[in-house]
């Protein structure tokens, strides 16, 4: 009976974690659900009690004082995101103002709680709080707080699920850059923005950036009618590209990241200008030399060189032909361009914060494309044939005479050049994303125009052909040597597909391209015209109910399968660097640390960003020069879809990746690298002096 | 006479922190020193001069001086020629007032190895150069121009043990100013405790 009591003691004080005394306040962490459920994500926060007038910082302390640190300390598997700051309040003394929480405060976090947990045995979690609490005097403190917790198959809301609710509700929104406007004068930022519907009283802008505003002074807020307008004093010591922060209000909470308007264009090495101040034809300029330059990148090779494949079929026979074939490729890839853009802008104006590539952060369409380039594969090899008519080398998609296939591949060489960006394009997309449609659409139109040039330039010169061979058997052979580099492709797409799924997701793709092959093979079968025709109508239908099925149930798969928490939180280990997962507060601290710091916006369908990755981190002499100057690395994976990292390439006035970014100590501006790296523009990026 | 006190201690409140940027002319001051000896700026003319705010009871003042790393940074720069003055700019009845009676022990028993410990003891010249937190460092060059302000180092915190990690921007500010350079990091935001004024 004593026993039973004890244990029931313990399991009731497990669950209620009592408030810990710290130094000047109480602690306590809380969790928005009374247990853990395998692959459900959970709000957690550490609730501050502080003693009257005792306050702990915010993420940036202002005038005084020392943000709170959060160590967390969790069981195999589990994650804890970065802490969700509260609006802080503004704590004068004698004139210097310090942001900071009195009274009560809960910093929340979000945890990731492993898909394969076992239920029954509880886990502990654990945070140490690093803290510097002030009144009028400062004390360090150092809290260590523990939660244990039941694993159990649903989520039960805990006591403290309300508080935590009020607080999650709290919490300032991400706001696109363009709600902002900032303009900056001598001593002031000054920040330009609608009112919120419910009107405005009062606003305040908190920087998160260091040396950015002068936190002792007044900000000045003027309404006029429905225009507000912030005059924010500035720091002359830095003059950054963009403000970042948060502003609030009576009636808004904001979370800022904006760049700075009409900031003077520099035209340094490395630098890259501001693209609103860019001109409709430097756009254009820029966008048909990226389209160009697009068809050296590893995504359109594959492609490529099955529409030059065409062009030597093609070769000996009648020009105008030869030059409609041209022109109904580019057809073919400006459409898609159209398409793409239209789709984005569509997904945009909808709110959805998508980015070029958009459509590849779909497992779905991976999956898609995948189909196509396998059964693309499987054509060039022979087992079945496209058409009702069969020729002896080429199919639908390659045979003379059809416009239809110059068109159709068009199409798939823009698809499946979607996931490199080439030069100069990323700034022309990055410009697109901030014009109004129509010259959005212009801008996508040089693009395409630009990677189709070639192309038609060598269809309406027919005579710069006359080096090629004469089309004979060895097409035949060559042809199905076209296989290899899309079953390449297929592998890379597979990559990209288990990346956003899961292992069993990819098993699943396998297994649905196996029934796919098997009803290609039937169909394949059913051409030959051996059998008789009900022997070979049985031979279509079963081939079209194996293809479809396969299909149908992979989908399925797929569908259940993108769901599964993300693996690339926290931190990993590539090529001997850790690589953080990154966050702008994080970028921030580790800035404010003084840290030299390298993000890395990547993708696993970007091919150019595997490229860049394995060439530069593959040299040791960069690996040693980032270890020896302790140069933070932070990746921001956009395999998926993720408004924070769309948001942070916007900021760079980018809209696609890669792009890469270096931060060095002391300096407010943050240096572009550029999309095609080596290892000795990141080595002389890092050398370099200060204040170049 | 105490409507002129309040009145004066308004204007300065209303005034709030006038910071002195890089590259200005380092404004000139008067004060006390720990031993009694009024001590200008004026007669370090043609020196490096290093300005560390103090507030003995910090917690961050004190990760650098119980460290000894604080004292060993003051004796390798004194050693080199530059005059490095420690200020104080608590108000009386604020945390790390010090008694111009109790200076000199302070500064003795701390082992303090600057050139001076400076009692501005009503905050005026801490607000001149924008003195905000405790520690914060100013760097002024031979000329008398004002070349660093800022942190004492890159980490913020009052752990001791993040002194190794850390690079120390007045360390490298100094070696930069002596091999004839522009600093590496002309500014910084400070951090630590308030300034008690």
């Amino acid at each position: 009976m004593f026993w039973l009591g004890l244990l029931g003691v313990m399991a009731w004080s497990s669950l209620l974690a009592a408030p810990v005394r710290g130094t000047n306040a109480s602690l306590e962490l809380i969790a928005e659900t009374e247990n853990v459920q395998p692959g459900r994500e959970m709000w957690v926060g550490v609730k501050i009690r502080h003693d009257p007038h005792w306050h702990t910082y915010w993420l940036n302390p202002g005038d005084s004082g020392l943000a709170t640190k959060l160590t967390w300390k969790l069981p195999p598997g589990f994650q804890a995101g970065p802490v969700v700051w509260p609006v802080p309040q503004r704590v004068e003394i004698e004139g210097l103002v310090s942001y900071a929480y009195l009274d009560e405060v809960v910093l929340l976090t979000r945890l990731a709680v492993p898909a394969t947990l076992p239920l029954g045995s509880p886990v502990k979690l654990e945070v140490q709080v690093d803290y510097l609490i002030c009144k009028e005097i400062c004390v360090p403190g150092k809290t260590t707080l523990g939660l244990t917790l039941p694993v159990l198959d649903t989520a039960r809301p805990s006591p403290q699920a309300d508080l935590i609710q009020k607080y999650v509700e709290a919490v300032p929104v991400p706001v696109p850059a363009s709600a902002v406007n900032v303009t900056v004068e001598d001593k002031v930022w000054i920040l330009e923005f609608q009112v919120p519907s419910a009107g405005l009283k009062d606003a305040y802008f908190y920087s998160t950036q260091e040396q950015t505003v002068l936190y002792g002074e007044k900000q000045v807020l003027t309404l006029n009618g429905t225009q507000a307008r912030l005059r924010v004093p500035r720091d002359p010591a830095v003059s950054p590209d963009y403000l970042v922060g948060v502003l609030a209000g009576d009636t808004l909470r904001w979370e800022v990241v904006a760049p700075l308007a009409l900031h003077p264009v520099s035209t340094g090495p490395g630098k890259v200008p501001t693209p609103t101040s860019w001109t409709l034809w430097a756009a254009l300029g820029s966008a048909l030399f990226g389209g160009l330059i697009l068809n050296l990148m590893p995504c359109v090779l594959p492609v490529l060189s099955l529409k030059i494949f065409g062009l030597i079929q093609l070769a000996g026979g009648d020009r105008r032909v030869l030059f409609q074939h041209g022109m109904v490729f580019t057809v073919g890839v400006v459409t898609t361009f159209w398409a793409l853009a239209g789709a984005l802008l569509l997904l945009r104006a909808g709110g959805q914060q998508l980015g070029w590539g958009f459509q590849l952060q779909s497992p779905l369409f991976v999956f898609a494309l995948l189909v196509l380039l396998f059964g693309v594969a499987l054509n060039l090899l022979g087992v079945f044939e496209v058409g009702v008519t069969l020729t002896g080398a080429g199919g639908a998609v390659q045979r003379d005479g059809s416009l239809r296939g110059s068109f159709f591949n068009g199409v798939l060489a823009t698809v499946v050049a979607t996931p490199c960006t080439a030069p100069f394009m990323g700034s022309a997309l990055g410009f697109a994303a901030t014009q109004p449609a129509g010259v959005s659409l212009l801008i996508f139109t040089a693009l395409g125009v630009g990677m189709a040039a070639p192309y038609l330039i060598l269809s309406s010169q027919p005579a710069w052909l006359a080096f090629v061979p004469k089309p004979g058997a060895w097409m035949g052979t060559f042809k199905k040597a076209l296989a290899f580099p899309m079953l390449a492709t297929v592998i890379w797409l597979l990559h990209v597909l288990t990346l956003q799924t899961s292992a069993w997701g990819a098993t699943a793709v396998l297994v649905g391209l196996l029934g796919l092959a098997i009803g290609a093979w039937i169909y394949g079968w059913a051409q030959i015209p051996v059998g008789s025709e009900t022997q070979r109508r049985l031979g279509y239908a079963a081939s079209a109910l194996l293809g479809a099925g396969a299909l149908l149930w992979t989908v399925q798969q797929i569908r259940v399968e993108s769901g599964a928490p993300a693996e690339s939180v926290g931190t990993r280990v590539e090529n001997g660097l850790t690589w953080e997962t990154f966050s702008p507060e994080r970028v921030e601290q580790l800035r404010r640390e003084g840290r030299t710091v390298f993000v890395d916006f990547t993708a696993a369908w970007c091919l150019s960003c595997q490229v860049n990755h394995k060439v530069v981190f593959g040299s040791e002499e960069v690996r040693q020069q980032f270890r020896d100057r302790n140069v933070a690395t932070l990746k921001a994976d956009w395999t998926r879809r993720d408004p924070v990292i769309t948001q942070a390439l916007a900021a760079f006035g980018r809209n696609g990746v890669p792009l890469y970014v270096l931060y060095r100590p002391g300096e407010s501006t943050a240096q572009v690298l550029p999309e095609v790296l080596t290892p000795q523009i990141v080595l002389e990026a890092l050398k370099k002096p200060a204040g170049q | 006479m105490i409507a002129v006190w309040v009145a004066l201690g308004a204007l300065t409140v209303l005034s709030g922190i006038a910071a002195v940027q890089t590259g200005d002319k380092a404004p000139g001051f008067t004060l006390t020193d720990q031993a009694g000896n009024p001590r200008t700026l004026a007669e370090f003319k043609g020196k490096t001069v290093v300005l560390e705010w103090n507030n003995p009871e910090c917690p961050f003042v004190r990760k650098h001086y119980e460290s000894g790393s604080m004292q060993a940074l003051q004796k390798e720069a004194t050693d080199q020629g530059v005059i490095w003055l420690s200020i104080v700019s608590s108000v009386p009845g604020k945390q790390g007032y010090l008694d111009p009676s109790h200076a000199a022990t302070v500064f003795k028993e701390k082992g303090y190895r600057s050139t001076a410990l400076l009692l501005d003891s009503s905050g005026q010249v801490g607000r001149t150069y924008g003195a905000r937190t405790t520690p914060h460092l100013f760097i002024i060059d031979a000329s008398g121009t004002l070349v660093y302000h800022g942190a004492i180092d890159s980490i913020k915190s009052a752990d001791p043990a993040d002194i190794p990690r850390a690079t120390n921007y007045v360390r490298q500010g100094l070696a930069d100013l002596a091999a004839g350079k522009p600093l590496r990091v002309s500014s910084s935001e400070p951090y630590g405790c308030g300034v008690k004024y």
